[in-house]
């Protein structure tokens, strides 16, 4: 006996038969959704990673940039090229540009070969005209400008400016540049020059205020590796650019949709870790005779335990096998059919990509099938001769312990993000709590309801407390599956919602920024004449924070937060009497209901999460130098910001006419439809000072990424969908066949097949009223905790979903009972009994 | 009461059949009580279900107070059984997480008797179970199982009770008092028995006695 041989031959024995049986079938099937689902995860974590991580590469201009205020050390770009990167650099300073007797302050960029190394620059030789993709950087000797710069310096193409000591030919209007959303209100225009003119200028001299920026690309893990290399080393004053401080509405999409996928594929292990437990412990249940049979042929405990660690070997092979299969033949849809949705060519269907997968598999079934499979090894030899012998119960909280952790580490493994691992784990800690408290008050009531005229609804309530485990395990299974169910799709036509929101068809797609106010009026007018809708004009002053509490910035904040970006470079300043859309109030009053104490006290409303940063409060007093001249005001409210709009917004925020003594320029939003691009060259030349951006093809490429991943969502939804499918049709099954016996009694004792078929359909209408109230319950707390802090979406009760879910639970048993109740009423009684 | 004829019963055994029953014919009069006795395997439980109506034979026919019950519907059948018939079983099969009180109201439920719980206390009552009435299978031992089970055949007063080994699972002296319990009970309702046994003492208490030997009606002393 001692021989593993010969027990592998029981147990290859034991598989085959309830293999045949479909005993295994069930168990087996539960691990192959499981098997498929984690592979098709992991694979549209990839592709979404990849995809959406290109698309941000073209925003920003390469796959990593790095910015700085000087030259950053060398042995960086050692490290860079020994990782094969490719990389290029680009040298901002302001300065300004002259040309027929006129100047203009202007941000210049010099750049270096191979600059973009994503994206596109793209130019055009009149303002808005038509435009070429630029293919290589300015030849030597040759400027692009901005249309500002071509119409306030009444240059041509071909036409000379001077830069510092030297004169460049414009050779073209630049129309689109990596990085133009962080450019949104750059009151300097751009200009372009080669980085190899840059010493002819003369303009760079020792102390001069200079902006480096360094973009690098390559291969995914090189890129990787490079990064973790500059994170522990670079300083305060150098920064990793990220596609957040391109365009926050993209990053933050990207940022979601990973997050949703997330806790899309922890719900989906979740749900599968529960089918495996259900349909395990069913499948041990019917083991307990050949367990004791077993035993009394003379085999010890740990004989019987390998016997079954075998069998549960055998069922991981089958089941991996065949969810690698359905794995396989997504991933080849994919290729096949779904590359256009992902830019990047997709690789042929690859092995190697279900190792993990079949790993993540494996720790699941042994967390959730060996608690219950253990218990064989402890049913005892007198069963034989004692039916109602059954093992000792094992520790029970070691079972859900050893569950929970293989459960966690597979999450981990996965997802790699504590914040949402540890997240959700406390969430199923609340669920549990929630649905024992629940489910014992309930069931301890149940009995006393059952004395009803109807016997049918009497035998229904009895059974849910006669057999409490099993409805334990059915109320768990059923509200654990509509809750997942109900919140993947939640949250995925909720944020899918707030995207569409924010990118809707009439959303202003330019902006107009350093409109000087005797020109508002007529600019009001062109409007109005060509139909265009604005918004209103904001004005606006730019001021840079000098001093808090009337201390130098210098002592007054720590060290750490000197170089915030905040502190570099001038603010945008507003004042209106409405709180702007998409901001909140977070602490204090709203300006137009503050009084100060101090009349003479200018009134401000700062944003939040800079205030946060540079740890200011309220009634902290910051001087700002506007102009030239100090102007100081008490911060009286905070305000947080939703940055995912393209609406304006100001981190600063005076109360009207504080700032009455100071001239501002104002700016406006618009909303132009394609066809009426040709009106945006005659507002440029109306009001040459004032600064026209262009957010349609920023807003493309939201859309784009925004399209991807919503694309991943739903493929991903289906699956999550599908995988709840596959935990109810378990459940139902473990329930009938809990029901053969019963019933067989039932029919001796002279129930009609309408009486057990009734009964039966009230226990599942009593359990999908209380199933979906316990997913229901935790459906509002979680999803109000989710939407807070990990989606940012406001948070509504879901009063349809109350009556939408138990209807659909119900109607969806029905038609899974119908197999189920034919198969427990149509054998001959006597075959049950006997 | 009871009318039999012709009963066969052939399964399917892979490639081959087995004739469990063979030609069995004989009837049973009101009131009268009948032991089925034979060596295991010889067909009496499956002769006991086909006359219960719980399975259906290959052919042939039973009739319980002149209805055919294999020309009905299963369901129509089960009306017969819940009007007609009682049962007790040699495993009690009393339904687990049912008090004994709820198992014996459960016949009398299923028939809309508004009296269940009042009947189904009396019932429990007479077979010695007052204190027990709410205790589960699983708290009650062997003897008493059986007890709850005769209740709940008898607490509809049915026509004809079919019993398959009811001592088969009990010790002798507990076995002797359900015994006593199904003859009182049969007595005082006038019921008609069926009765499958291998305890010869038990069935020489019956009317009457046939024996079977492979599927076939070998002795037999009912009237012709």
């Amino acid at each position: 006996m001692n021989n593993f041989n010969q027990l592998f031959k029981i147990a290859f024995r034991i598989f085959r038969r309830d293999w045949l049986r479909g005993d295994l079938s069930v168990l087996v099937f539960a691990l192959s959704i499981a098997m498929a689902s984690v592979s098709v995860i992991y694979l549209i974590i990839d592709r979404v990673s990849s995809a959406t991580d290109q698309q941000a590469s073209q925003i920003i201009g390469a796959d990593l940039v790095i910015t700085s205020p000087n030259e950053i050390d060398q042995q960086w770009l050692i490290k860079a090229k020994t990782l094969n990167l490719q990389s290029a650099n680009v040298i901002s300073f302001a300065s300004v540009l002259s040309a027929n007797g006129e100047i203009q302050l202007s941000g210049v960029k010099a750049v270096s070969k191979n600059y973009p190394l994503k994206g596109r620059i793209e130019l055009s030789d009149i303002p808005y005209g038509n435009v070429n993709i630029a293919n290589k950087i300015p030849d030597l000797g040759s400027v692009w400008i901005a249309p500002r710069i071509y119409n306030q310096l009444s240059v041509k193409k071909g036409n000379s400016i001077e830069l510092g000591y030297a004169d460049l030919t414009v050779n073209g209007v630049i129309m689109l540049e990596p990085g133009q959303g962080s450019t949104l209100f750059n009151v300097a225009p751009s200009a372009i020059i080669n980085i190899d003119d840059l010493p002819k200028t003369k303009i760079i001299q020792p102390g001069s205020r200079v902006s480096y920026r360094y973009l690098f690309v390559g291969n995914k893990n090189d890129i990787e590796e490079f990064k973790q290399f500059l994170e522990p080393i670079i300083n305060s004053s150098q920064r990793l650019v990220s596609i957040f401080d391109e365009t926050p509405l993209a990053g933050s999409a990207i940022t979601r949709s990973k997050k949703y996928i997330s806790l899309s594929s922890i719900l989906t292990l979740i749900l599968l870790g529960i089918a495996i437990a259900i349909t395990a412990n069913r499948y041990a249940t019917k083991q307990f005779d050949m367990s004791a049979l077993m035993r009394c042929f003379g085999m010890n405990n740990r004989q019987v335990l390998t016997v079954f660690i075998i069998i549960l070997g055998l069922v991981a092979v089958s089941g991996i096998m065949i969810g690698a299969f359905f794995g396989l033949g997504f991933q080849w849809i994919m290729v096949k059919w779904l590359s256009e949705l992902f830019v990047e060519t997709l690789p042929a269907p690859d092995l190697s990509v279900l190792l993990f997968p079949a790993l993540s598999s494996l720790i699941l079934l042994m967390g959730f099938a060996m608690p219950s499979l253990s218990q064989l090894k402890d049913v005892p030899p007198m069963r034989v001769l004692r039916r109602q012998l059954s093992p000792m119960k094992n520790n029970v909280r070691l079972i859900y312990f050893i569950a929970f952790v293989s459960l966690l580490s597979v999450m981990y493994v996965q997802i790699g993000d504590v914040k949402l691992v540890l997240g959700v784990t406390a969430g199923l800690l609340l669920m549990g709590l929630i649905f024992g408290i629940f489910a014992k008050l309930v069931l301890s009531q149940v009995r006393r309801l059952s004395y009803t005229k109807n016997v049918a609804i009497n035998y229904s309530l009895r059974q849910l407390d006669a057999n409490k485990g099993v409805t334990l395990l059915h109320l768990l299974s059923f509200s654990s599956t509509l809750f997942v169910i109900a919140l993947v799709i939640l949250v995925r036509t909720e944020l899918l919602d707030k995207w569409q929101q924010s990118i809707a068809i009439d959303t202003p797609n330019h902006f107009m920024v350093n409109i000087s106010p005797d020109k508002i009026s007529a600019l009001n007018s062109l409007f109005k004449e060509n139909n265009v809708v604005a918004s209103e004009q904001y004005p606006m002053v730019r001021a840079r924070i000098t001093k808090i509490n009337g201390e130098e910035i210098k002592t007054a904040l720590p060290e750490s937060v000197q170089e915030h970006n905040s502190l570099k470079r001038e603010l945008n300043m507003t004042w209106t009497e409405l709180l702007p859309k998409g901001n909140k109030i977070t602490k204090g009053e709203w300006l137009s209901a503050t009084q100060n104490n101090d009349k003479q006290m200018a009134s401000i409303s700062f944003d939040s999460k800079t205030a946060e940063m540079l740890g200011l409060n309220l009634k902290d007093k910051i001087t700002f130098t506007i102009g030239g001249r100090e102007w100081t005001a008490e911060i009286t409210s905070l305000r947080s910001i939703d940055w995912q709009t393209f609406t304006p917004n100001f981190y600063v925020i005076a109360k009207p006419g504080d700032l009455d003594d100071f001239s501002p320029t104002y700016m406006n939003a618009f909303y132009l439809p394609k066809d009426k691009k040709s009106l945006l060259a005659e507002i440029v030349k109306k009001h040459p000072t004032s600064i026209v951006i262009d957010l349609d093809r920023i807003f493309d490429e939201v859309r784009n990424i925004i399209a991807k991943v919503s694309s991943a969502i739903e493929i991903l939804m289906v699956f999550v969908v599908v995988a709840g499918l596959a935990l109810l049709w378990a459940t139902m099954e473990h329930s009938f066949a809990q029901k053969l016996k019963q019933s067989a009694i039932l029919r001796t004792l002279g129930a009609s097949r309408n009486f057990l078929a009734v009964s039966f359909r009230f226990e599942f209408l009593w359990i999908a009223i209380l199933s979906s109230t316990v997913a229901l319950i935790c459906i509002e707390l979680v999803t109000y905790f989710l939407y807070q802090s990990i989606f940012e979406i406001e948070f509504e009760f879901h009063f349809s979903l109350w009556w939408q879910l138990p209807l659909s639970l119900f109607s969806l048993m029905l038609l899974s009972s119908w197999r189920g109740v034919n198969r427990v009423t149509k054998p001959a009684p006597l075959l049950l009994l006997k | 009461m009871l009318k039999i004829e012709s009963l066969n019963k052939i399964v399917a055994t892979g490639e081959s059949s087995l004739q469990i029953l063979k030609d069995i014919s004989f009837s049973l009069e009101k009131g009268k009580s009948l032991a089925i006795v034979g060596e295991s395997g010889s067909g009496k439980t499956t002769l006991l279900g086909l006359l219960a109506g719980l399975d259906k034979p290959t052919s042939g026919t039973v009739s319980i107070d002149g209805n055919s019950i294999f020309e009905m519907s299963e369901d129509e059948r089960a009306l017969v059984r819940k009007n007609s018939v009682g049962f007790v079983f040699q495993s009690f099969q009393l339904i687990d997480g049912l008090t004994a009180l709820e198992n014996v109201m459960m016949p009398l439920e299923l028939r809309g008797d508004s009296k269940a719980k009042e009947k189904a206390l009396s019932q429990l009552e007479q077979v010695g179970l007052s204190e027990r009435v709410q205790h589960f299978p699983n708290q009650l031992s062997g003897g008493e199982q059986q007890r709850v089970a005769i209740a709940r055949a008898f607490v509809c007063n049915p026509q004809v009770l079919f019993a398959d080994e009811p001592t088969g699972n009990l010790d002798t002296n507990t076995g002797k008092k359900v015994v006593e319990l199904m003859f009182d009970l049969n007595r005082k309702n006038n019921t008609t028995m069926v009765l499958v046994t291998h305890d010869i003492k038990l069935a020489s208490r019956c009317d009457y006695k046939i024996s079977l030997s492979a599927g076939e009606l070998i002795e037999s002393d009912l009237p012709r």
